[in-house]
């Protein structure tokens, strides 16, 4: 009888054996590790790949170069106050890359190329290297003979040239 | 051990994404220098135009621009340590009214402009680092004349690198010095030259001569001392006669690409270095006659020689005759016209050349004013004119002329 109650105790006692506590233990830490490490792989994963993007752009657009090397004004007439005035804008490639004209700014104001042959008549404009490219915008606005212009122009990674003129 | 490993694991990974954003950190460095090092090339670059900028080749003309090119030589000067490309030549002709509102666009070509009116020679376009004087030759359509004014032709080089030289044409130079006449056996430098709007002043033996009713033919002022060239004159003061009647004769040249016509209202204006002698105007008078005139080209460079006609009928006090003239058109006859520029802007200037003549009190007076004896002047040369024809402006130059003495 006593050793019937001892073996049920004993039995009540024992929870998991010694290979199964080492079992339980060893799949819990390597499925934190697991996690752990996933972490860090996507963290510094997707930082360096943010780094590479960030140097890749900032790559690109530091190789990007351009001028306006030239700016006409073209009347229809005599060029008097008031007249309609088109400028005829020249932007030249220098740099080691294609570029990406995006927005052709007079005084402030957004102007789209008109069309014409042999031109760049549309905005976004390509341009490759070593390229020059002719914008014909027309200034519809008031001006006064001898008054500046002034005028910027802008690539799609951000870059810009600045050119001021007087008018005619 | 697992342990171990999974600091190990980490760190690899660690290390993985410090070695890929270093090799990009590299490329973006190498990148920016390589840019850099472009830019500084840019900024190296400087090409001047050298004097006369823009000439024609008198027999240049050559088949191509669509039916015959005339030809043209730009000169210019690379002052920097880098070799330039030119890759392209505007030349904005800016003068107002449209037939002479174009703009020419001049791309390289080895052979005159096949398919376009306008074009350079691709050879030149290559500047060796410190190259003197280099020539451009470029071609233009023969129907098509640059325009030769004062208001001027804006062109631009671009290199390849991207600069911009722009430069105005035509271009007198500030200064130009060449051997001048020889007078007393000695060569006389011809000094240096002004140039104000279209008008060229030049300080040689013969920018101002004088009459007088006992100096009937114009001769040159004395001078404070021995050497009779402008510089000296300049120093020690020219020396005119006082106390008497005096004509002015002085040399003016245009350079732009219209003829000017001289207002009434211009005058030598003699200012006194002493406070007791108030300023005394010598207003335009009329001009001399043809005799006259044609004795200044006597000798072949224009300039006095002593070998004057002795037929001169040259104005004096006592034959003055008053200017006058209007914004349209002059009332006497002749007015002052002097004559435009050539149309390619070439020497010789002395194709438009004048001898303009101040001597008159007042406007359109017939009396020679004088100068006063034992005094130094600062004469300044106001000139008011009108330019091509045009009735609807009025232009005026004001510029020191000379250090004068009685």
């Amino acid at each position: 009888m006593l050793s019937r109650l001892m073996k049920r105790r004993a039995r009540r006692n024992l929870a998991v054996s010694t290979v199964i506590a080492n079992l339980l233990m060893i799949t819990l830490t390597i499925s934190l590790a697991a996690i752990l490490v996933a972490w860090a792989g996507t963290s510094f994963g997707s930082f360096s790949s943010g780094a590479q993007l960030f140097f890749a752009q900032r790559g690109q657009a530091l190789q990007e170069r351009f001028v306006i090397e030239s700016v006409f004004f073209k009347c229809t007439s005599v060029c008097s106050t008031g007249s309609p005035l088109t400028l005829m804008i020249f932007v030249r490639n220098v740099g080691v890359e294609s570029i990406s004209l995006v927005a052709i700014y007079v005084n402030d104001t957004a102007l789209q190329p008109g069309s014409g042959t042999g031109l760049c008549t549309a905005l976004p404009s390509t341009i490759g290297v070593g390229q020059v490219c002719e914008f014909n915008v027309t200034w519809t606005s008031s001006w006064s003979s001898g008054s500046l212009f002034n005028l910027i122009v802008t690539s799609s990674r951000g870059n810009r040239a600045t050119f001021t003129m007087q008018g005619p | 051990m697992i342990g171990g490993i999974i600091i190990l694991t980490l760190f690899l990974t660690a290390l993985t994404t410090m070695v890929v954003i270093s090799q990009q950190y590299d490329a973006y460095q190498t990148t920016l220098n390589a840019m850099s090092q472009m830019d500084v090339e840019r900024f190296s670059e400087n090409l001047a135009v050298t004097y006369p900028g823009i000439s024609m080749q008198p027999n240049g003309a050559v088949s191509g621009c669509g039916g015959t090119c005339n030809t043209y030589n730009l000169t210019i000067s690379n002052l920097s340590g880098v070799g330039t490309q030119v890759a392209r030549i505007y030349i904005n002709s800016t003068a107002p009214t449209v037939p002479f509102y174009v703009l020419y666009i001049l791309d390289p070509s080895p052979t005159p402009c096949v398919g376009v009116t306008s074009c350079f020679e691709s050879y030149d376009s290559f500047v060796d680092p410190g190259a003197a004087n280099h020539q451009i030759i470029f071609w233009l359509s023969s129907s098509e004349a640059l325009s030769f004014s004062p208001l001027g032709n804006s062109i631009s080089i671009v290199t390849e690198r991207g600069r911009v030289f722009s430069f105005e044409w035509p271009f007198p130079p500030a200064t130009e010095e060449s051997e001048g006449p020889v007078v007393g056996g000695a060569i006389v430098p011809t000094g240096n030259t002004v140039d104000m709007g279209p008008f060229r002043i030049s300080y040689d033996y013969n920018l101002i001569t004088y009459t007088t009713n006992a100096q009937t033919l114009p001769g040159p002022a004395g001078c404070a001392d021995s050497d009779p060239s402008p510089t000296s004159c300049m120093s020690g003061g020219w020396v005119f006669p006082s106390g008497t009647g005096i004509v002015f004769y002085v040399r003016i040249f245009n350079l732009g690409s219209a003829n000017i016509i001289l207002l009434d209202k211009s005058a030598l204006v003699a200012h006194s270095y002493s406070s007791l002698v108030t300023d005394i105007p010598f207003y335009i008078s009329g001009p001399m006659s043809q005799s006259c005139w044609n004795g200044y080209f006597d000798d072949p460079n224009g300039y006095y020689d002593g070998s004057w006609p002795g037929t001169g009928n040259c104005p004096t006090p006592g034959s003055l005759a008053g200017y006058n003239a209007t914004h349209v058109a002059c009332k006497g006859s002749p007015c002052y016209v002097i004559p435009q520029g050539s149309a390619l802007g070439s020497p010789p200037w002395a194709t438009n050349e004048e001898y303009v003549l101040f001597s008159a009190n007042g406007i359109e007076g017939t009396t020679a004013n004088q100068l006063v004896a034992g005094s130094r002047y600062e004469v300044t040369l106001n000139l008011f004119y009108i330019y091509q024809g045009s009735s609807s402006f009025e232009y005026s130059i004001a510029l020191p002329l000379l250090d004068i003495s009685t």
